[in-house]
């Protein structure tokens, strides 16, 4: 059996793809906003099957996470998360809730995921999101939205992954949302039992074709680092943390080479870490 | 005597041998794997060109289920007509036999260069190894004990009519396709075919034969002396397709076997095009090794017809020939049946056992001469009333070695050639040449020879394509076309250069599931956009990147995901950029009445430049390869079901929910977005 990291082996660097969270409330949000995590292995972190709802039934465990963080250090910009999932034999579960924003301003969005395997190799999901931005004077506005993925498991090394989705996007004028289509292909190599890259394609509607790519490395089994890059508009992000027991703990941070830094934090539960996360070769 | 018995016991040992080996190791690879990932060879193609393939005919398979294509017995036209092999197959297959007699068994296809385990997967329910002798049956069984087919197929748009382009129309928005097909093994049909297009009248009036369009063909085979005896509508297709090829043919494509040309001069048309067949008799006829065919077509084609009464006397021309075959507004209908084409033809051909040599001659008469707008870029073009051509080819199989060719030439006019060469120089790979060269003055109507452009004139192209497979599961195809245009082009203002270049990855680990990497670039000349600049062109340079996975998901199910992008750069400053992405779930179960298949699809570009090709699944006989550009979401989902044993229907719902470029073609309804929805029925009776 390879040990495919720390927590949910390739699982890292968690990317939110549908977050209304944006650079702010009224901008577009173009390049989405990496955080972490990415679409690969089984056993993934679950801040990645939080993007691509197929991802949950390769999941051995039911996981719990927590995540804050303070977009470009500022206050008004922070954003917390709340994301359970429960897998099943041949199915699975998701929840999410998401806040940003402060008291006069602030966006909230309830995610509801269900994954089905399909196959040895394949398994698929759907993800409906309600999203609401409320503004201090004004009415609040609600936007549904929904998701489709795939994964496939090539081999225990090697995974794909395709998502189509409509998440909610800030549109024009003074607060609004509307929907914008996303397509995502993405593909995953455990290089070695320390060493996982990936790499994946992502086109936003209106907003051109961008790419993101990013590596872990787990040095020791309780630690491990990650990093990545994306495209336009261009962004970098790292994390690192530590495994104790049925917990993570990581730090993250990312940086826009205009807007600065976003500092953030990332807990996660595993129900029974004691089973192994991954799957056997 | 003894030495007849002693290469007879050789060979068959041989065989036997070859067999066993194929039995034991069964995940074994052939020379070269000529699978798809479409489920054909034409689809990739016609991903690559745009072609429609809804204008041509399709090979329908499903009467080999019922009389399975004799593997032993079957010459080699009969096998490249069938649709189940590629010409170059055809050619290994007979070859095989040749020297070392009948299959055994249809695995033993394994040992025949070209073929792979899964093809032959593919292929097994419609052939057989049997040695019966498929008997030429008399007239009166012909026309009694063959199979009778009555096709019903009604589509209309339900929503996101132009109610004010159709308010044009003539016709209302149904489609209306009637098609009814009497067919006795490969021996004999026949048939008639009647269909409307949206907007037309089904029943005109002012039309003679009052429907829109009527075909009807009636075709029979091995009669004695006469190998073929087409009447009615049929199409014709000679040598490489320089002077004349109607039927469905490719154009580059990673797979050499299907690139090159080779069919029966006569074949039926039971298509709906209403542009590429002829209308009148036909005959083959064929003793030994020789084979002479003489054809004779009379029929109306749609053209812009204008009258000059400037000059002293009255000159009547035509400036363009329509091949839409839409009948749609009055200025589309002034244009309906305004030439006649008169075609006459011959074709004689001598084949051995290593291929075959041919020499064609087609002449065609117009009532009115053709006259196109005066232009810089045609002014080598073809102009007048009486086209003559003539050609010499050849195929030729030495060793591992497949030559073609034909050299064309248009009387009074210039000179084309197509031809080259298949490869396989290891166990692994294949390698293919291709050259061409058409002079400014070579002129033809209705080819499909292998060239960059519609026509095969004013262009000379060198196509090298490589497959390799590296393993049995990875396989590397690439190829890369030069070409160069020594006379202007439309819309290009200088003779101009390009080059097309194809990388292609496939990976497939298993049986149903395949995976693909492909990279495609293109460097193309194009005018200045300003306009203003006469002689300035440009170089444009297109990539476009596309992944894409075929998966069993078990159960009847199959999920096909692929994801595609292009960028473009050029010095006009303008860089049109595509993205589209399709998920597809295809259930179709083994012994199921039911099956089915859907697809939700986004798509973006940055105009028409930057089109997507994507080939989407439709009801039986059926498909199409539409070109996606603008803003949207397309989705359908095609129901089949077997209703009793001989009658099918089939169901499709597909819409299209967009932005176009050009807002003001739709209903605004205050996004700018439009939808479009379709939804189609076929119901299909064999009896």
């Amino acid at each position: 059996m390879k040990k495919y990291g720390i927590l949910g082996g390739f699982g890292w660097l968690q990317f939110i793809v549908g977050s209304v969270f944006g650079q702010s409330f009224h901008e577009s949000v173009a390049a989405g906003y990496p955080i972490t995590g990415n679409w690969n292995k089984p056993g993934c972190a679950i801040w990645t099957a939080m993007i691509n709802p197929a991802l949950i039934v390769r999941e051995q465990q039911a996981k719990v996470g927590l995540y804050t963080e303070r977009r470009f250090l500022m206050q008004e910009l922070a954003q917390y998360r709340l994301a359970v999932i429960i897998p099943r034999a041949s199915d699975g579960f998701g929840f999410e809730f998401t806040r940003g924003g402060f008291q006069a301003s602030f966006e909230q969005r309830f995610r509801g995921m269900y994954s089905y395997r399909l196959g040895k190799q394949i398994s698929t999901g759907v993800s409906f999101d309600y999203w609401q931005l409320s503004q201090t004077g004004q009415k609040s506005i609600r936007v549904i939205s929904g998701a489709l993925g795939v994964l496939y498991q090539l081999s225990a090394d090697w995974s794909f992954a395709f998502l189509l989705a409509n998440p909610a996007r800030p549109g024009s004028g003074t607060a609004s949302l509307t929907n914008r289509w996303t397509g995502r292909a993405g593909i995953a190599f455990q290089a070695s039992d320390q060493t996982g890259i990936q790499a994946e394609i992502i086109h936003e509607q209106f907003s051109g074709t961008t790419w993101q790519c990013s590596l872990e490395y787990d040095p020791v089994p309780f630690l491990f680092l990650r990093a990545g890059i994306r495209g336009n508009t261009e962004m970098y992000w790292t994390e690192a943390g530590l495994i104790k027991s049925n917990y993570q703990f990581g730090l993250t941070g990312s940086y826009h080479p205009v807007l600065g830094w976003s500092p953030g934090l990332n807990l996660v539960f595993n129900w029974n870490a004691k089973k192994s996360n991954h799957v056997d070769e | 005597m003894w030495m007849n018995d002693a290469v007879d016991l050789r060979n068959s040992l041989i065989r036997w041998g070859i067999l066993m080996l194929i039995m034991i190791c069964r995940g074994a690879y052939g020379q070269t794997s000529f699978s798809n990932t479409e489920g054909s060879v034409p689809m990739n193609a016609f991903e690559q060109s745009g072609y429609q393939p809804e204008a041509f005919q399709q090979t329908e398979t499903e009467s080999f289920l019922k009389e399975p294509l004799l593997l032993n017995r079957a010459d080699e036209l009969q096998l490249i007509e069938s649709g189940l092999f590629t010409p170059v197959q055809a050619r290994q297959l007979v070859q095989y036999r040749s020297i070392l007699g009948p299959l055994l068994s249809i695995y033993e296809l394994q040992a025949v260069p070209g073929m792979d385990v899964e093809q032959i997967r593919q292929i097994r329910s419609y052939v057989s190894t049997a040695e019966k002798v498929e008997p030429i049956s008399a007239i009166r069984k012909r026309l009694q004990d063959g199979q009778h087919q009555l096709l019903f197929r009604y589509a209309r748009q339900l929503a996101g009519i132009d109610t004010a382009l159709f308010n044009k129309y003539a016709g209302n928005a149904d489609r209306l396709l009637i098609r009814y097909r009497y067919q006795y093994r490969q021996q004999m049909e026949y048939g008639v075919l009647m269909e409307k297009d949206a907007g037309e009248l089904f029943w005109n009036k002012r039309k003679s034969c009052r429907v829109d369009f009527l075909s009807g063909h009636f075709f029979i085979r091995q009669l004695g002396i006469i190998r073929v005896l087409a009447l009615g509508d049929f199409t014709v297709n000679m040598g490489q397709g320089l002077i004349i090829w109607q039927s469905l043919a490719v154009g580059k494509t990673v797979d050499a076997g299907a690139m090159t040309r080779y069919s029966a001069v006569l074949r039926p048309y039971h298509a709906a095009g209403e542009f590429n067949f002829l209308r009148g008799a036909g005959v083959t006829l064929g003793k030994g090794r020789w084979e002479a065919t003489a054809f004779a077509s009379i029929r109306k084609l749609d053209a812009n017809f204008q009258i000059d009464s400037s000059g002293p006397t009255r000159k009547e021309y035509v400036t363009s020939i329509q091949e839409s075959g839409l009948h749609r507004t009055m200025a589309e209908q002034q244009d309906e049946g305004t030439l006649q084409m008169i075609t006459l033809g011959m074709a004689f051909r001598y084949g051995f056992r290593q291929g075959h040599w041919g020499m064609q001659v087609l002449h065609r008469g117009l009532s009115v001469p053709l006259l196109p707008e005066a232009r810089i870029d045609n002014q080598f073009g073809f102009k007048g009333s009486q086209l003559t051509n003539a050609s010499l080819d050849f195929r030729y199989t030495y060793h591992n070695i497949y030559c073609y060719g034909e050299l064309a030439k248009t009387i009074k006019g210039g000179n084309a050639f197509s031809g080259g060469a298949i490869i396989t120089p290891g166990t692994r790979s294949t390698l293919h040449i291709h050259f061409r060269n058409g002079s400014v003055d070579y002129w033809s109507m209705q080819t499909a020879s292998i060239s960059s452009s519609s026509t095969p004139s004013n262009e000379m192209g060198l196509f090298l394509g490589y497959n390799l497979q590296l393993s049995q599961k990875w396989r590397l195809a690439a190829w890369t076309d030069f070409y160069r245009y020594p006379w202007l082009r439309y819309q290009i203002s200088v003779p101009s250069i390009g080059y097309e270049r194809i990388l292609q990855l496939i990976y497939k680990p298993s049986r149903n599931t395949e995976m693909y990497f492909r990279f495609r670039s293109i460097k193309t000349m194009e005018n200045s956009s300003d306009g203003s600049n006469f002689a300035q062109a440009f170089a444009v340079n297109r990539q476009q990147f596309r992944l894409h996975l075929n998966f069993p998901a078990g159960n009847g199910w199959t999920i096909r995901n692929r994801v595609e992008w292009n960028q473009t750069r050029s010095q006009s400053g303008i860089q049109p950029a595509g993205f589209l992405i399709f998920m597809d779930g295809i259930y179709q179960p083994l012994q199921h009445p039911v099956s089915a298949s859907c697809r939700l699809q986004y798509f973006e570009t940055s105009g028409y430049d930057s089109r997507i090709y994507a080939y989407e699944n439709d009801l039986p006989y059926a498909y199409s390869v539409p070109a996606f550009y603008g803003n949207g979401i397309r989705y359908y989902l095609n129901f089949n079901y077997d209703l009793l044993k001989n009658l099918k229907i089939g169901l499709r719902w597909a819409g299209t929910l967009s932005k176009q470029e050009d807002l003001s073609r739709y209903t605004p309804d205050g996004n700018g977005l439009s939808s479009e929805t379709e939804l189609k029925c076929q119901i299909q009776w064999q009896f």
